[in-house]
């Protein structure tokens, strides 16, 4: 059942939708473009799908776009303009923010109005006609049914992380519209942002094309052998070219061709592969003979290509062709703080759906007599500061002060290090768990964390985790955390071990920003033994009240 | 045969949209038995797309005719022309619609099956002359 959304300004279609469409279900209709961004906003289950009326008759002051000075023609024309249009200017101001809602406008091809841009408006991945003339409901449930299906589908099959942020979003968005047609596509952003994943999971998918994606990373290839690998070889061309052999060029043809490091390509190469750009045509080596080349190229880079035309390492024609006005950066991990839990609950699931991983989980799942779900193991990451856990569902649950670890960790090597570290977090966890011969007595219901179906992550591992990957030192000193020990005359040991673990708690409570709950879990390894640790604070002489204003600092 | 204007075309499309649309919104979207036998639902249906066929911004239904009168309304003799013969047949079956609004209002006319069947018949034709004329208008 999907929860429908229609814009229309009587309720001819919500008549006839109800009837023909008794399994969804319809939430009040919007008359304008101000209702329906209140229907979206506080609808209480998230609106599925949109069916927009095209024709709206009503008051001046609720058409869009709200200013209409600037609109010529007679005012009466121009109201009547936009009363027949007004459905159009009302996707025009939701895709903005919703790019990737389900939208079926209420006309067919046929129908849209003069001057309306069919091509854009067929361009945008969700926005629907019509199939048919006039509306037949049954036509119309098929292509409900149709599109909701394949939203499910693309949801199942999406292993590009794109979150809930409107900026990836309107970047998803973006990308469907420059995934088509052949104009090359210049992806950058950091190492282990997805570039890759992205040219082979979302551009070449979206790309309409029927041959195959090829990948290539210039930055593996040796310079003397690269350009027998982009463009190929004849026979005898070289001591050791026994044998013609084709480049990636010729076995993307029809299809997808993404070159990482485009940087690392020479200038002498660049100028052909300009020449493939340019007049889709190339040479392999040793060869007379022009070949025709058909690829959509997607390069990749972490370079400045601007600042390495002008430092004469990349020709600017070749630049100028590879579209570098729509170039699109990805994102870092660290940019993505803002639905971090999102995202980690992503890639717990992933990391859970294959190999060892997998594994455990079955085994785990075996041993406590965990039902099974005909796609794995459920897995959801419940902070104790985000929600409640779900009966019948194997949860992983992770200490608010370990997600506070892992959303402040600086992710040098982004998804890619996000994804080892919480796949080596499932791993280790569930290892000592599985090994555990004793098994777990029956906890009492209101403590999750001792739960069988509630996995905790240990705060211990996480921090072990992230210190494997820490690439510098931490500078000695009090105020970044170093321990510093001074043995004077008289000092008793007792005496020393006290001043070493008066500053190791100040340290930790001020890198776990005060959560006291987070420290007992560390220490303790029991996050409800919170005050033990302020008294064992209290004992040592810690002012507790000049750490909170550091944290709050 | 002239281009139509594009004001015209404009005209030509609403009335497509106004008239041509929701004169059988409801009622084309029964099965074809509901027509040949005949049933509150259908007749509620037909009530609706004719006699209700648009409702203004103050929430009064216009029935059928009313709805081709305001899109004719104004339309030049050339234009009258060059819009013939299809705006011909639809004002035709339009007008037929007209003559029998009381038996329409009371639902009898739909009792019986002859003109239930000329009711359909007169609703598939304003559709289709319609179409045709607003795909002649764009060029198509």
């Amino acid at each position: 059942m999907a929860n429908i959304l229609i814009i229309d300004d009587q309720d001819t279609y919500l008549e006839l939708c109800e009837r023909h469409l008794p399994e969804h279900s319809f939430v009040p209709p919007a008359r304008n473009f101000r209702e329906a961004g209140e229907r979206l906003r506080t609808s209480p289950e998230p609106i599925d799908l949109v069916l927009l009326d095209v024709h709206f008759n009503i008051e001046d002051a609720e058409l869009l776009p709200a200013d209409k000075s600037h609109l010529k023609g007679a005012p009466g024309d121009v109201t009547e303009r936009l009363r027949r249009t007004q459905g159009f200017k009302i996707l025009e101001a939701l895709r903005p923010v919703y790019p990737d809602l389900p939208v079926i406008v209420m006309t067919s091809v046929e129908d849209l109005p003069i001057g309306l841009d069919a091509e854009r408006l067929d361009a945008e991945d969700y926005t629907y006609l019509l199939d048919d003339e006039y509306l037949d409901a049954r036509a119309l449930r098929v292509q409900v049914q149709s599109i909701l299906a394949q939203r499910e589908d693309t949801r199942e099959d999406e292993t590009f992380y794109w979150g809930t942020t409107r900026v990836m979003r309107s970047l998803r968005q973006r990308l469907s519209v420059l995934a088509r047609g052949q104009l090359p596509l210049i992806l950058t952003g950091p190492t282990g942002s997805g570039k890759s994943l992205l040219a082979r999971e979302h551009i070449h998918r979206r790309s309409g094309r029927s041959g195959d994606f090829v990948a290539v990373d210039l930055s593996t290839l040796p310079e003397s052998l690269m350009a027998a690998h982009l463009f190929g070889v004849v026979k005898g061309a070289y001591t050791g070219a026994t044998a013609n052999r084709e480049g990636v060029i010729e076995r993307a043809k029809g299809g997808t061709l993404f070159l990482d490091e485009i940087g690392n390509l020479s200038l002498e190469l660049q100028k052909s592969l300009l020449l493939v750009l340019q007049d889709h045509t190339y040479r392999p080596v040793g060869s007379v003979e022009e070949h025709s080349s058909d690829v959509k190229l997607v390069v990749a880079t972490n370079e400045d290509l601007g600042l390495m035309v002008r430092e004469g390492r990349f020709r600017e024609d070749l630049l100028m062709r590879l579209n570098p006005a729509t170039a699109v950066r990805l994102p870092s991990l660290r940019d993505r703080k803002d639905d971090f839990e999102d995202l980690l609950g992503y890639f717990l699931r992933r990391v859970c759906a294959h190999g060892y991983n997998k594994d455990l989980l079955d085994q785990y799942a075996r041993r406590h007599g965990l039902s099974r779900e005909e796609s794995g193991i459920g897995v959801a990451v419940v902070t104790q500061k985000s929600g409640a856990v779900q009966d019948g569902r194997l949860t992983f649950l992770l200490h608010k002060s370990s997600a506070a670890l892992l959303r402040d960790f600086d992710w040098p090597g982004n998804f890619r290090q996000l994804e080892m570290v919480l796949s080596n977090l499932v791993t280790f966890t569930l290892v000592s768990l599985v090994e555990d011969s004793g098994g777990s007595s029956p906890a009492p219901p209101h403590n999750p964390a001792a739960r069988t179906d509630v996995v905790p992550f240990p705060v211990k591992t996480v921090v072990e985790l992230l210190r494997g990957f820490s690439v510098e030192e931490e500078p000695a000193g009090e105020e970044e955390g170093g321990v510093q020990v001074f043995v004077r005359p008289h000092d008793t040991l007792n005496g020393v071990s006290c001043d070493v673990e008066r500053q190791y708690l100040e340290h930790l409570y001020l890198k776990l920003n005060g959560d006291l709950e987070g420290m007992a879990a560390l220490l303790l390894e029991d996050a409800s033994a919170g005050r033990k640790v302020q008294l064992r604070m209290n004992q040592l002489g810690i002012r507790l009240r000049m750490l909170q204003r550091r944290v709050r600092s | 045969m002239s281009e139509f204007s594009s004001s015209l075309t404009e005209r030509l499309m609403s009335l497509k949209h106004d008239l041509g649309k929701y004169v059988a919104w409801q009622s084309a979207n029964l099965e074809e038995a509901e027509w040949r036998e005949g049933s509150a639902r259908l007749t509620r249906a037909v009530q609706q797309d004719v006699l209700g066929t648009r409702t203004t911004r103050g929430g009064a239904s216009q029935p059928a005719w009313i709805v081709y009168e305001m899109g004719v309304a104004g339309m030049s003799l050339a234009e009258r022309e060059q819009t013939s013969p299809e705006l011909g047949r639809v004002e035709e079956r339009v007008r037929w619609m007209q003559s029998i609004e009381g038996g329409l209002t009371s639902g009898d006319a739909l009792n019986d099956r002859g003109l239930r069947a000329k009711m359909q018949e007169a609703q598939q034709e304003i559709r289709a002359c319609l179409s045709a004329l607003v795909r002649r208008a764009r060029g198509g």
